[in-house]
């Protein structure tokens, strides 16, 4: 399996929590505007057509995701003008899942429809709250109404494979927002739910407010509260977890966020967008100017690479394999990597498995059910 | 035999603040021994340190000229010396090489503690004393009632009283007179073998060691062949001469005079204060009376806060010891600082001069741990060791007891704060002796005090429960036996040595609960539930319980950024690797430095 990965670099306006490299269209800071205009839509759609006609010819993508910043934010002729320039790779390959990301707040009935002509099966949607407080504190542009029309609209639409994107551990919520929440998630009734615990990043205006003392973190008792509440209440409505923050509906589990986690290959397009391939990783200019301006100029818009020796690599495939709660064989990792994870961790496992954060049975190793809370943790010894 | 009857070797005792120095500038203006241009105030204490706290740490030595009113020229040499207990065997070696002292008392204040403390010293010396009654220009001066202080606290009959204010000068021709009239000259026998009482020294980097002597018998010229009795080792004299406060070179000193000698002595730690100068090729069999090695009360652990600042440390302390031969210090390792140095002070406030003269002089970041005193534990097999770290206390079953040093402590307060103070005494295992009166609105305290007791907050205590008002002094009187328990600390059932520490049975429980309130504020939750505790000989007497890590899961792994992703693993990783692992749990250098330093 090959992933295809898009990066659309545009929102309307940035999400306090979000540490993804895209730009407002709506109202930037003024010193900004007043700066040279960034590359339009028209220009970045230049530069990605380039960059895609310019992959390697071997690179038949099973898997496509489009996200971002928010693919729904692109006028209706930008977005088809996408959906144009990505479809004759996915007809390289087996096109088993074709996702698209869209914000409730940017998405129509035109998009939805144009979209799925495309080729694209799933849709991803976020949604991260039906609390207007919340919403307002992420600095959302939409509401929750907008949510439930914008759902509405993709099955019209005919998607019958959608992931609803949700997130907890926000100041302003508690578990009764929560237990809110994820029971309008479920009345939904999506085939796949990922919910994610807000993490303050470095660099974004919601870590600028901690460090300023106006928000606090949600205390880790009551994050824990909430993401067993969560977890809880999907597992009873028939999603099964399959990642730390993965649910899906049985047979409805992502494949592409899989590559990702299972040390598959994949090339993403767009800035800021990462790749893994033959053995490499690398990843583009974190900048739309930048990247514009390399492909334009016929010049490779990399900013990074990485070649990891072999025993890195092995330590990264273990740490990335046990995010699946499958966990990871020991035959399958050693088949894979060429190292026996007793011999990379050998003590650090016995350690994590006494102290009941590890599991292994039958030459499986996995989070346990205490692991799955603290797992970064876990990790870190792992790593 | 040459005539003494000139010279008067004084000292001048005093409260901080009750004006000392103030009154030193007025007769060096008087004896017009500091020209115009040198002048300045509090012009003896020479150190920064000195100068900023009103304090004296080293003893300052000057002579001046004096002419009488009865015709007569005397020369005066007074010893300025630091008056905190910490220096009090430097003080009394002072103190010895004066025939008389001035007592000055803050006439608005009263006596105060460090009056108490330091007129027994002058009064042990057998010194003349001559009362001062200072800053009688204030409007709140009350001459009697602090007269009557002096005769019924101190024991000194009051026939008759000098009053000055040094500030203004006034009075302080009389104190000259009665400087020329009531101390006795020097007794010394200038044709006997030379005996030179060692003072004080001092590191000067061009000229070596500056010995501070008062010569009692003989005399001592340039190019002597000089021993010292204690160490027997022999030097050649290159300098002599008195200070003016400057050094000044003369070619002889003789009985009865305080100057200083420079000889081929390279550092401080080959003098030894209270010892006995002699000649080589003549000696004096009989040492001069007094000497002792000083001896360390306070111990504490130094260590750089950077551990690669290991060798910089140790160089800055090599430095600080040419000029103060009382510290000690030997490298030790501890499991949680690293290497660093365990070092013994006179004190509490030799301890913080240290401190902060490697801060400031030397620029150390520097980590101090809890300051223990030095306990005298008597084995079963009837030998003594002296133990300054409580990892090094013997097995139980080796100890017959335990001994610990204690002071007898004069506090001086309004009456108003005795309930409170009284409590405080108590608290710290001390037992009141007496209570005198010292006015209408103050009383005198006199109680046996640990000195453990009194080594961390004791002084900051009594001064907020008194408003500032209460004063303190002590005096070490001995060892004595207690029941005194090492208190260890089991983090996750791991004994810390780091936070092992020796405490009265009675106190440890309070000392536990502490210690593992405090560890529990400041190691991170693991992965686990970890138990801390206290215990003594494996019997927990307190216990506090860091709760499991609850939740440490990252959210989004968009776009396959698999690198960041682990490039943060790594660096939580690296967090844990630069803890100190105790047993399973990683405890970080801040938690360390957070429960073993002085100042919490």
């Amino acid at each position: 399996m090959t992933g295809f990965y898009i990066h659309v670099p545009f929102c309307v306006r940035k999400c306090v929590y979000c540490d993804f490299y895209s730009l407002e269209t709506l109202n930037g800071p003024i010193p900004d505007r007043l700066k040279a205009q960034p590359p339009t839509q028209t220009e970045f759609l230049d530069a990605l057509e380039r960059e895609i006609a310019g992959l390697p010819t071997d690179f038949r993508p099973d898997t496509l995701f489009i996200g971002g910043g928010t693919p729904t934010e692109l006028a209706d002729a930008d977005l088809q003008r996408l959906l144009d320039l990505v479809a004759p790779l996915m007809a390289r390959g087996a096109c088993v899942e074709w996702t698209c990301e869209s914000n409730p707040g940017t998405l129509t009935a035109a998009k939805a429809r144009m979209i799925k002509d495309a080729g694209a099966q799933r849709m991803s949607m976020g949604v991260q709250s039906f609390d207007a407080k919340n919403l307002e504190f992420l600095g959302r542009i939409h509401d929750a109404n907008d949510v439930h029309v914008g759902f509405a609209l993709l099955r019209d639409a005919g998607f019958t494979n959608i992931n609803l994107d949700l997130i907890y551990g926000i100041p302003t919520s508690d578990p009764d927002k929560t237990r809110h929440d994820i029971e309008q998630v479920i009345a939904l009734n999506p085939e796949h739910v990922s919910c994610y615990c807000l993490t303050f990043e470095e660099g974004t205006p919601l870590m600028d407010m901690k460090q300023r003392g106006y928000v606090r973190e949600v205390d880790g008792e009551l994050e824990r509260e909430q993401y067993q509440l969560i977890r809880k209440a999907l597992r009873a409505t028939g999603y099964e977890q399959y990642e730390i923050s993965n649910f899906a509906r049985p047979g409805y589990a992502c494949r592409h966020n899989q590559l990702y986690w299972g040390n598959g290959e994949y090339i993403g397009c767009g800035p800021s967008a990462h790749s893994h391939w033959r053995g490499r990783r690398y990843a583009n200019v974190r900048s739309l100017r930048r990247y514009c301006r390399a492909l334009l100029n016929g010049e490779s818009p990399v900013a990074f690479e990485e070649t990891l020796d072999p025993e890195a690599k092995a330590r990264e495939t273990l740490v990335m394999g046990l995010r699946r709660l499958e966990g990871v064989s020991r035959e399958a990792f050693r088949a894979a990597t060429g190292f026996d994870y007793r011999t990379l961790h050998g003590d650090e496992i016995t350690q994590l498995c006494a102290i009941g954060m590890l599991e292994e049975r039958d030459d499986v190793l996995r989070l346990s059910e205490d692991g799955l809370y603290v797992s970064n943790a876990v990790f870190a010894e792992l790593v | 035999m040459s005539d003494l009857s000139h010279i008067r070797n004084f000292c001048i005792i005093a409260h901080i603040d009750h004006g000392k120095s103030t009154l030193a500038d007025r007769m060096l203006d008087a004896t017009q021994t500091v020209e115009v241009r040198d002048r300045r105030d509090q012009i003896l204490d020479s150190m920064d340190l000195e100068r900023e706290r009103g304090i004296t740490i080293k003893a300052h030595p000057v002579t001046m000229k004096y002419a009488a009113k009865n015709g007569r020229k005397y020369r005066f040499n007074l010893i300025d010396t630091p008056g905190h207990v910490d220096f009090s065997y430097e003080v009394s070696r002072s103190l010895a090489a004066c025939e008389g002292a001035l007592l000055v008392v803050d006439a608005a204040q009263g006596v105060e503690a460090q009056t108490v403390a330091n007129t027994h010293l002058a009064l042990e010396q057998g010194l003349v004393i001559i009362p001062v009654l200072n800053k009688i220009d204030l409007p709140s001066a009350d001459v009697p009632e602090v007269m009557r202080q002096i005769e019924e606290v101190l024991m000194i009959p009051m026939d008759e009283c000098l009053s000055v204010s040094a500030k203004t000068g006034d009075g302080v021709g009389e104190v000259m007179e009665a400087i020329v009239d009531q101390i006795p000259p020097p007794a010394g026998e200038i044709d006997a073998p030379l005996r030179a009482l060692v003072f004080d020294s001092m590191y000067d980097a061009y000229r070596g060691v500056i010995t501070y002597v008062r010569v009692v018998d003989g005399t001592i010229s340039k190019g002597d062949k000089i021993r010292l009795l204690s160490t027997g080792n022999d030097y050649e004299v290159k300098e002599t001469g008195i200070f003016t406060p400057k050094p000044a070179a003369l070619d002889t000193m003789q009985a009865g005079d305080v100057g200083y000698l420079i000889g081929n002595i390279k550092d401080t730690s080959e003098i030894n204060i209270g010892d006995t100068v002699t000649k080589a090729a003549q000696p004096s069999n009989a040492p001069l009376p007094g000497f002792q090695q000083i001896q360390p009360m306070v111990f504490s652990g130094i260590y750089p806060v950077n551990t690669a600042d290991y060798e910089k440390l140790k160089a800055s302390l090599d430095k600080l010891i040419l000029n103060d031969s009382s510290f000690h210090y030997q490298a030790e390792s501890s499991a949680a600082l690293g290497l660093g140095f365990r070092c013994g002070f006179l004190g509490l406030l030799h301890m913080e001069i240290i401190q902060e003269r490697l801060r400031r002089e030397y620029d150390m970041d520097i980590i101090t741990t809890y300051p223990a005193v030095v306990y005298q534990v008597y084995l079963t097999n009837g030998a003594m060791i002296e133990v300054d770290n409580p990892v090094h206390l013997p097995e139980i079953t080796e100890v017959d007891r335990i001994e610990e040093p204690k002071v007898m402590a004069f506090i001086i307060c309004p009456n108003e704060f005795i309930g409170d103070i009284m409590q405080l005494i108590m608290d710290k295992r001390g037992e009141l002796e007496k209570t005198d009166t010292m006015d209408s609105r103050r009383v005198m305290l006199t109680c046996n005090i640990p000195l453990n007791e009194i080594l961390i907050d004791f002084h900051d205590r009594l001064k907020s429960i008194s408003r500032g008002y209460a004063s303190m002094d002590y005096e070490h009187i001995g060892y004595f036996e207690e029941d005194l328990v090492k208190l260890d600390i089991l983090v996750h059932g791991e004994s810390v040595d780091a936070f092992s520490c020796i405490v009265h049975r009675e106190k440890a429980v309070e000392r536990g609960r502490q210690m593992c309130k405090a560890l529990k504020e400041v190691i991170p939750p693991q992965m686990f539930a970890v138990p801390v505790q206290a215990a003594i000989q494996k019997n927990v007497i307190a216990r506090e319980t860091i709760r499991a890590m609850r939740k440490d899961v990252t959210a989004k792994c968009y776009g396959g950024d698999i690198t960041r992703k682990r490039k943060l693993l790594e660096r939580q990783k690296e967090g844990k690797k630069r803890m100190k692992q105790v047993g399973r749990v990683s405890i970080p250098q801040e938690a360390f430095i957070s429960v073993l330093k002085s100042s919490s």
